[in-house]
């Protein structure tokens, strides 16, 4: 009876206790973040810019911030919430007075810094801080913005509807075909900006307003006006062919050697992510192109595909686009022997030739050596001037730490070497070994008659 | 009346294993990388060969006196009081042991999962289901541990496999951490981590022959050490060496970070399930094995009055540490460093006194 009794008890206590009942919370209840941004404050030492899409059931007309009706704007100011706060968590805070649901951070998608922040190291300290918060997950992408954090998260919207949160994540993982960006998460951040042995560098975003669209050509003597929009720049886009022996100054411009907000893009989404903000610890110092970003992951070996186009060696006046992968992980050694570390750099790339403008036959055995060499000499100028970028920027952009700790056999050796301050001084010589596979649907190019 | 009942190798491995491992999941992990930097997967092999090697002077015990546990050889060689007293310290510890890593299971999961219960709440479920299997009694203990092995096994290894993305072999570099001689000395030291080979002398009467107890203690050792060094190399090729000693539980950090395309993210539930139920099993065979210990000196043929009462004094344990920091630098730490002076020491001082003493156990066929 008495066993009863207590196996009884035990079963009501635990259908009281364990059900949760009392204080359970449904999805309903919770209003889940899809982006914070973080600016300077104003009137307290944050500006947070919260992004809270509204979801709706699906198929009841639009999804989340999927636009195209006439209370888009409305809708668009309801979901971005700007605050001046002490800390994200004040920010919450004040934010669940107004906001009747629990703030939620388990899917948020991006945590978008702004430019000013960044380099002002602020930045890094908060985000960092983050750490701490069990919602945020390692997986966030963190992207540096041009012009405030505020602006870029009011212009992110959903290309052709769909949900904002899909629209973050398919274009960081777009980019895995166009090397444009670099996979920059707050995991990384965290990882790098600690490390001695990489530093970080974040996916750089902007507003692009297609100003940079010019419409004649007279105005390639660029336009002042629509290049300052935003924030100053520090750094002068890539001068035309410079560095790649062709002595055109000509129309050409290295695809993708472009910052964010500087592409000349018309129309489509109004925010683009291009180039990578490099970090010293938790500073921004400097940006890397576009192509540069495609440099740098060359050259640590995560180039899935991606498009180039370089001038046709034969006929300068024309270029031949190509697209490229990598097979085999880069070979890099270093040599720490000596005052300057040595580092040697193999790369084995292989492409398709996707047209011919020229109507050269590159498929001819001996004129496609001509055209393989013409593009391994643009990738290893390429990587040159990254890397000489870096070291002025006085960054280790190609992650060589990595490869540089293996000599060492433990951590205070590694750390007393200091290679942050090596790399600045060091060589790098790159041997680039590209392969043409496949020339597209022809098998020769016979010129117009 | 309780009855300890016997049972077989693979059950008595299981209990051990999951005793052992589960603790990987907390902090231990990132406290391995504070001490040794990068070279934690290796040093717990140091630790495992040092308790195997601990092990091998209990095994010598438990064969010189065949078919008695450790609290009836104490009582042979070193008299009733001092065998007593000696028996009474082990179970103390083992209390000790039992409530930390209770706690730091509590902490750990008011962290991750659970930040607005209140720690009391967890502990008194926890307790409750700890009781509800003390009751049960050793043998389905044992087989309970059987059945779940498989299950943690998979699940642990299922989250490794998903965070081999994640994984980059430089981050193991350089390999010697922070150096070769604090490697060995740590590893030395910390073979207390494998300190619940020892409840293997505790239940030496369930287990069928010395040979049996044998091959027990050093497979545990060794399945153990396998799984533990694997932890620590995957969760040391996801975090450099500069994170992985901040974090409060890196495997689960680890598990977080799945990120395999749309669908496959957001994996820390697995890890949740390894967790409940590894620290579930631990905290059990402690508590048990704390009752069994008690109630042989104290001469209490059933144990059912004990387990209540018992039950008690752990949660009371529980509430000793302040937070999570004093859990994870003070208490779980020293007995990660020391606790192998009682689970470990005991047994070598006894064997060389009942050599001395010429005291041996009456010798069975087979």
């Amino acid at each position: 009876m008495g066993k009863k009794l207590v196996v009884t008890a035990l079963v009501i206590l635990m259908a009281v206790s364990l059900t949760g009942c009392f204080d359970a919370r449904e999805i309903g209840d919770y209003a889940y973040i899809s982006m914070v941004g973080i600016d300077e404050g104003v009137t307290n030492e944050l500006r947070l810019t919260f992004h809270i899409p509204e979801f709706q059931v699906s198929g009841s007309g639009s999804d989340s911030g999927g636009g195209g009706n006439s209370n888009e704007k409305e809708k668009a100011e309801k979901e971005v919430i700007t605050l001046d706060a002490p800390s994200l968590l004040s920010g919450v805070s004040i934010l669940n007075n107004s906001v009747p649901k629990i703030l939620n951070f388990m899917h948020m998608k991006a945590i978008i810094i702004s430019e000013k922040m960044a380099k002002s190291g602020k930045a890094g300290k908060v985000v960092t801080g983050l750490m701490k918060y069990r919602q945020v997950r390692g997986t966030t992408n963190i992207i540096v913005c041009r012009g405030t954090a505020e602006e870029f998260i009011k212009a992110f919207h959903p290309y052709q509807g769909g949900l904002i949160t899909d629209s973050i994540e398919e274009l960081v993982t777009r980019a895995e075909y166009t090397g444009f960006i670099t996979n920059s998460t707050f995991m990384d951040m965290y990882d790098r900006i600690k490390s001695a042995t990489s530093q970080f560098l974040a996916i750089y975003g902007s507003v692009n307003d297609g100003k940079n669209l010019k419409e004649s050509r007279s105005g390639e003597e660029s336009d002042p006006e629509s290049r300052e929009s935003g924030e100053p720049e520090e750094e002068k886009p890539v001068s035309q062919n410079e560095g790649y022996g062709s002595g055109d100054k000509g129309r050409f411009r290295i695809p993708g050697d472009y910052l964010a907000g500087e592409t000349p893009v018309k129309g489509g989404p109004d925010i683009e992510l291009f180039g990578s903000a490099v970090f010293d610890g938790d500073k921004m110092v400097g940006t890397l192109t576009g192509f540069e970003t495609q440099m740098v992951r060359i050259a640590i070996g995560r180039l899935n595909r991606a498009a180039f186009t370089i001038q046709d060696p034969l006929s300068p006046d024309l270029y031949i686009p190509i697209e490229v992968k990598e097979f085999g992980t880069p070979k890099v050694s270093i040599d720490l022997s000596g005052q300057r570390p040595m580092i040697n750099m193999e790369l084995k790339l292989e492409g398709d030739i996707t047209s011919i403008p020229s109507r050269i036959e590159y498929e001819d055995e001996e004129k496609n050596r001509i055209f393989e060499q013409a593009f391994e000499e643009f990738i290893k100028t390429g990587l040159e001037r990254t890397f000489k970028k870096g070291q002025e920027l006085k960054t280790d952009v190609f992650d060589l730490g990595q490869v540089a700790i293996k000599q060492f056999l433990t951590i205070p050796e590694w750390e007393k070497y200091k290679w942050k301050e090596k790399v600045l001084d060091a060589e790098l010589n790159v041997k680039v070994d590209f392969i043409v596979r496949r020339t597209g649907k022809t098998t020769s190019n016979k010129p117009a008659k | 009346m309780l009855k300890e009942g016997r049972f077989g190798y693979k059950e008595a491995i299981s209990l051990i294993v999951i005793s052992i491992t589960s603790k990987v999941f907390f902090t231990s992990a990132s406290f391995v990388s504070r001490l040794v930097g990068t070279a934690g997967w290796y040093m717990t092999l140091v630790s495992a060969a040092v308790a195997a090697l601990f092990f091998a002077f209990l095994y010598l015990l438990l064969k010189r006196f065949p078919g008695k546990n450790i609290m009836e050889i104490n009582d042979i060689v070193l008299g009733k009081f001092a065998g007593s007293l000696l028996s009474l310290v082990l179970c103390a510890f083992l209390m000790i042991i039992a409530s930390i890593d209770m706690r730091e299971f509590t902490e750990v999961l008011k962290v991750f999962v659970l930040p607005e219960s209140p720690p009391s709440f967890i502990m008194v479920i926890f307790i409750i289901s700890v009781i509800s299997l003390a009751f049960a009694g050793l043998e389905t203990l044992v087989r309970y541990s059987k059945f779940l092995v498989y299950l943690l096994g998979a699940g642990c290894i299922f989250v490794i496999l998903l965070s081999i993305p994640d994984f980059r072999v430089y981050r193991l570099f350089p390999l010697l951490g922070n150096g070769l001689g604090k490697t060995i000395i740590n590893g030395a030291l910390r073979c207390s981590f494998y300190g619940e080979a020892a409840l293997v002398g505790i239940m030496a009467a369930s287990l069928q022959g010395t040979n049996e107890i044998k091959r027990i203690g050093f497979y545990s050792i060794f399945i153990s050490g396998l799984m533990t060094s694997l932890c620590l190399l995957s969760f040391g090729m996801v975090f450099p060496y500069s994170t992985a000693q901040e974090l409060v539980s890196p495997m689960f950090a680890m598990a977080a970070n799945v990120h395999l395309g749309g669908f496959l993210q957001h994996m820390e539930p697995i890890f949740v399930f390894l967790w409940n139920f590894g620290s579930f099993i631990e905290v059990s065979a402690l508590f048990y094995s704390a009752i069994m210990i008690y109630c042989h000196v104290f001469r209490i043929s059933d144990k059912r009055p004990v387990i209540l009462p018992m039950g008690t004094l752990l949660f009371c344990l529980n509430l000793f540490p302040k937070g999570i920091q004093d859990v994870f630098s003070a208490y779980v730490q020293t007995m990660r460093t020391w606790g192998w002076v009682i689970y470990f020491l005991p047994p070598v001082i006894v064997l060389i006194i009942a050599v001395i003493r010429k005291k041996k156990g009456a010798q069975r066929n087979g």
